[in-house]
C-alpha cells in the first residue's frame, strides 16, 4: 500500500516534496503506529535544523550576485588570454571558463544559464555551429556539481552526516579528471570538425584581459581561502564569497546595481526553499522508513547477488543512471542515499566519501539525458536549439563522463587521496 | 479577486523569507568577524539555522502560489489538455488533504484550547498533558523553541489558502473552457532559471 501509494502520487504529478511527506503519513496510518503522528510536525521542522544546509541558499546567492556583476564574462576573457590562438581555441576557452565558474557555482542549471548567454553567442560569432556550441556549454555545466563547492555534495554530506569540507576536497581530483577528459575529447573534435582558431591577441591585450579577470578570481579565492585558512567554515566562506562578488561587481566592474540585491535575495529564497522543503520532507520520509528497515531489506537482497563491493558499486551506478534519467539529481539523491548508504558503508565497507562522489557524479549525468533532464531543457530553452539535437551531440561528453565514473569506481584513491 | 489575495500573501511570504535570508547572511558574516577577533558568539549558529528554517517554510508556502516546486511531469505533460487540467484539480485536492492533516496535527500539538483552559499556565499544562511543546528551550538562544515552531502553522495556513484559491480557479477554468483552448488561470509557469538545479519545465508546473 505504501509503495503503490508512492508511485501513484509520483506519476500523477504530486510535487516530490509533498509526495515524500505524504508517503510517510500513509506509512504511519497503514502500520497503525499512530503515536508517530504526534511528533510528525516536529520531525518536519527538525529535518532542516542542520548547520550544513546553510550553505545551500548562500551558494545560490553567490551565483545570483555573480550573474548581476558581469563576472562570468571577465572569467571568459581571462580564459581566452590564457589559451590564446589555437585551433578550436574558443571551445577550450568555454571549457576552461566552465571550470572556473564551477569553482564558484554549485549548480549545473545555474551555470548553464549563465554560460549559454555568455559563451554561445561568442562561439557562434567565431564560426562554430550553434548546436555544437550549446552542447559543449551544457557538458561544461556538468562540472559545476563536481568541482567544489557543490550543492549535491552539501546535500549528500547532510544526509550522510560526513564533513562537507572534506567532501569538497574529495571532489577536486574527480573534477579535474573530468575537465581533462573533456579537454582531450575537444582536441579530437577540433581536428575532426575543423574548429576555427581564435583570433590572435597581442600580449598587451592578453595581459589586460588577464588583469581584468583577476578580480573575478577573488570570488573562488574567498571560498577556498576561507576554508583552507580556517577563517571560515565552508558555509561561512559562501557568505564571504557573496560579499566579494557584490564588491567586485560593484566597485571593480561597476556593473552591480545595489537595487538588484533585493530581487536576487528573493530569487535565492525561492529557489533554495524548493530544495530545502524537499530535504525536510525527505527527513520525515527516512525517519519513517527506518521503522520499515528498508536499508536492511535492500542489503539482504543485494548480498544475495554479490558480496563484492565492486559489483555492488557497479550495480548502484547502473541503477542510478536509470533513476537519473527520470529524476533530477537532488530528489534522486534524497530518495536513494538513506537506503543505500548504510548498506554501502556497513555491509560492503565502502568509504562514504568514495560512495558519495560516485553517486553524485552518476546522478549528474541524468541532468543532460532525456526524458527528464532539467539542464538539457534549460540549455535548449535558452538557445533555441532542439533538446533532441543537443542530447545527440552530448553523446561523446556523456561517454567521457561515464568513463571517469567507472575510473572512480575502480580506483577509490582518486577520491580519497586528498582527504 | 481570490487569486489577487493569494498573490498578495505569496509576495508577503516571499518578502519575509528574503528578510530571513538577509539575516542568515548577516549572522554568518558576524560569526567570521567575531571569531577572527577571538570573540566568537556562541548563539549565532543556532540563530542562523533557525532563520534559514523560517526562510524555507515561508518561501515554500509562496512556492505553492508561484508554482516552482519539482514534480515528475513525464506523464502529465503527455496527457491531452482537458485531462491534464483534471489531473491538476486532483493533485490540488490531494495536496489540500495533506495540508488539512498537517493543520490537524499542528492543532493537536500546539493544543491552544487546553492551554487557554489552564489560563496559560505552561508548567501545569506540561505536567497534565505530557506535551512539552511550550517548555522546550532552544540550545543557545535562551528563548523557548515554540516561538520558532510557530512557522509551521504559518506555512500550513498559507499553503491552505494558496491551494484553496488554486482549486477554485482551476475548477472555474475547467467549467469555462469546456471546448475553447485557453490557458488555465491556475497555470503558473516560470521560476528564475538562474539558480538551483530546481527549474521545472513544461507548461504546467507546481
Amino acid at each position: 500500500m505504501v509503495i503503490s501509494g508512492f508511485f501513484i502520487l509520483l506519476v500523477i504529478g504530486v510535487p516530490i516534496a509533498f509526495l515524500l511527506a505524504m508517503t510517510a503519513l500513509i506509512y504511519i496510518y497503514s502500520s497503525g503506529n499512530l503515536v508517530l503522528l504526534s511528533s510528525y510536525p516536529q520531525q518536519f521542522f527538525g529535518g532542516l535544523e542542520n548547520y550544513g544546509l546553510l550553505a545551500l541558499p548562500l551558494f545560490i546567492l553567490v551565483g545570483e550576485c555573480m550573474n548581476e556583476g558581469g563576472i562570468a564574462r571577465r572569467l571568459m576573457a581571462m580564459a581566452m588570454a590564457l589559451i590564446g590562438s589555437v585551433r578550436g581555441g574558443l571551445a577550450y576557452v568555454n571549457l576552461l571558463s566552465n571550470m572556473m565558474m564551477a569553482s564558484i557555482l554549485g549548480s549545473t542549471v545555474a551555470q548553464i544559464t549563465i554560460m549559454t548567454r555568455v559563451a554561445v553567442p561568442e562561439m557562434e560569432r567565431a564560426g562554430y555551429p550553434k548546436d555544437m556550441a550549446v552542447a559543449l556549454t551544457a557538458a561544461g555545466g556538468l562540472l559545476a556539481p563536481i568541482i567544489p563547492p557543490s550543492m549535491l555534495f552539501v546535500i549528500f554530506g547532510v544526509i550522510a552526516q560526513i564533513s562537507i569540507g572534506d567532501l569538497f576536497i574529495a571532489g577536486i581530483i574527480p573534477g579535474l579528471l573530468l575537465g581533462l577528459a573533456f579537454f582531450a575529447l575537444l582536441g579530437w573534435m577540433a581536428r575532426r570538425h575543423d574548429f576555427p582558431a581564435n583570433q590572435r591577441m597581442s600580449w598587451r591585450q592578453r595581459l589586460a584581459s588577464f588583469r581584468n579577470g583577476l578580480a573575478a578570481g577573488l570570488v573562488p579565492l574567498a571560498i577556498i581561502g576561507g576554508i583552507l585558512s580556517g577563517l571560515a567554515t565552508p558555509t561561512e566562506s559562501a557568505a564571504l564569497a557573496v560579499v566579494v562578488a557584490v564588491l567586485v561587481g560593484r566597485y571593480v566592474y561597476g556593473e552591480f546595481e545595489l537595487a538588484n540585491l533585493w530581487p536576487a535575495l528573493l530569487r535565492t529564497a525561492q529557489s533554495s526553499a524548493i530544495v530545502l522543503l524537499l530535504i525536510a520532507a525527505a527527513q520525515v520520509f527516512s525517519w519513517v522508513i527506518t521503522f520499515e528497515n528498508l536499508p536492511g531489506l535492500t542489503a539482504a537482497w543485494l548480498q544475495d547477488v554479490s558480496s563484492s563491493p565492486l559489483v555492488f558499486l557497479l550495480l548502484v551506478t547502473g541503477l542510478l543512471l536509470l533513476i537519473g534519467m527520470i529524476l533530477d539529481p537532488i530528489p534522486a539523491l534524497i530518495l536513494v542515499v538513506p537506503v543505500l548508504l548504510p548498506v554501502a558503508t556497513s555491509v560492503y565497507g565502502i568509504n562514504p566519501f568514495h560512495f558519495g562522489v560516485v553517486v553524485c557524479l552518476t546522478l549528474v549525468l541524468g541532468l543532460l539525458t532525456p526524458p527528464v533532464g532539467s539542464a538539457l531543457f534549460t540549455a535548449s530553452a535558452l538557445s533555441g536549439v532542439k533538446a533532441e539535437r543537443i542530447a545527440w551531440l552530448l553523446g561523446p561528453y556523456l561517454g567521457a563522463m561515464l568513463l571517469v565514473v567507472l575510473l572512480l569506481v575502480f580506483f577509490p584513491f582518486l577520491v580519497t587521496a586528498l582527504i | 479577486m481570490l487569486s489577487k489575495w493569494s498573490a498578495r500573501l505569496a509576495r508577503l511570504e516571499l518578502a519575509a523569507a528574503g528578510v530571513m535570508l538577509t539575516l542568515v547572511l548577516g549572522l554568518l558574516l558576524l560569526n567570521i568577524v567575531t571569531r577572527a577577533l577571538g570573540q566568537a558568539l556562541f548563539w549565532v549558529d543556532e540563530a542562523a539555522v533557525l532563520a534559514m528554517v523560517w526562510m524555507a517554510f515561508l518561501a515554500s508556502a509562496a512556492s505553492l502560489h508561484n508554482g516552482t516546486n519539482i514534480a515528475m511531469t513525464l506523464l502529465v505533460e503527455r496527457l491531452p489538455a482537458p485531462l491534464a487540467r483534471l489531473m491538476d484539480v486532483l493533485v490540488t485536492c490531494i495536496l489540500l488533504v495533506f495540508i488539512g492533516l498537517l493543520l490537524l496535527m499542528l492543532w493537536r500539538w500546539f493544543d491552544p484550547l487546553t492551554l487557554w483552559q489552564m489560563d496559560g499556565d505552561l508548567a501545569a499544562y506540561s505536567v497534565t498533558t505530557f506535551n512539552f511543546i511550550y517548555e522546550e528551550p532552544t540550545m543557545t538562544l535562551g528563548l523557548r523553541k515554540v516561538w520558532f515552531w510557530l512557522v509551521l502553522p504559518l506555512f500550513a495556513m498559507g499553503s491552505a489558502l494558496h491551494l484553496g484559491v488554486r482549486l477554485v480557479t482551476s475548477l472555474q477554468a475547467l467549467r469555462s473552457t469546456g471546448n475553447t483552448q485557453g490557458t488555465t488561470a491556475a497555470t503558473f509557469t516560470g521560476t528564475s532559471a538562474a539558480t538551483g538545479d530546481t527549474t521545472v519545465k513544461g507548461e504546467k508546473s507546481w
